[in-house]
């Protein structure tokens, strides 16, 4: 049950990232890979951001998910 | 090739928050929160491990219906496909992303996160890819 709530948390805010950084937006998606028109460079600062706080936390705290 | 809709900080602020989310699954379950897969195993896995993916997905969903219910103007949808062509669409979507054992949840963060040459390799190409058929369908066509 517990591990449902934080899956539950995790889908959560997951979502609401991807409405902030409207990536639930087709267009926005189409606009970053249409590099050779009119490009939008969003979606690589939503992989920056991602990445750092998955990054700095997967490097530092290891969870059960370390091998 | 000219800059348009540039909206770094929404991005970097969202994107922030994916990375949040994948952290605490990650952290807490061990699990990898890779939207395609996760949908695939919660549609085809069954056992006592599986209740965890139903709930994930329906965070997911939550939080898209919250949007639209409460914030309606933080939603933007632009479609230019069709219902037909989103069905195609998706179609393709579910087999690509099965065929290369992920997507840009997976591989594209929690993968190159870990700096996993697999997920580099995947994300690199799918990206590719789909620069191509976009400069391909739109530019060309």
């Amino acid at each position: 049950m517990k591990r449902c709530v934080i899956a539950f948390l995790s889908g959560l805010v997951f979502g609401i990232g991807l409405i902030v950084s409207q990536m639930s937006n087709p267009a926005k998606v189409i606009g970053f890979l249409d590099i050779t028109g009119s490009w939008d460079p969003s979606l690589a600062l939503v992989m920056a951001g991602a990445l750092a706080v998955f990054g700095t936390v997967y490097w530092s705290i290891r969870g059960p998910g370390a091998r | 090739m000219h800059i348009v809709n540039f909206t770094p900080f929404s991005a970097f602020i969202g994107g922030a928050l994916i990375g949040l989310a994948a952290a605490l699954l990650w952290w807490t379950l061990g699990r990898i929160a890779g939207v395609s897969t996760i949908l695939g195993n919660a549609l085809t896995e069954r056992g006592s491990d599986s209740g965890w993916r139903f709930a994930f997905l329906a965070g997911l969903l939550a939080a898209g219906l919250g949007a639209v219910l409460f914030f309606p103007g933080a939603v933007h949808l632009h479609l230019a496909a069709g219902g037909g062509e989103l069905v195609v669409a998706g179609l393709l979507v579910g087999v690509g992303t099965q065929m290369g054992s992920g997507c840009t949840s997976g591989h594209g963060v929690c993968g190159i996160g870990r700096l996993s040459a697999r997920s580099i390799v995947a994300t690199l190409s799918f990206m590719v890819s789909g620069m191509l058929t976009v400069s391909v369908v739109k530019h060309l066509l």
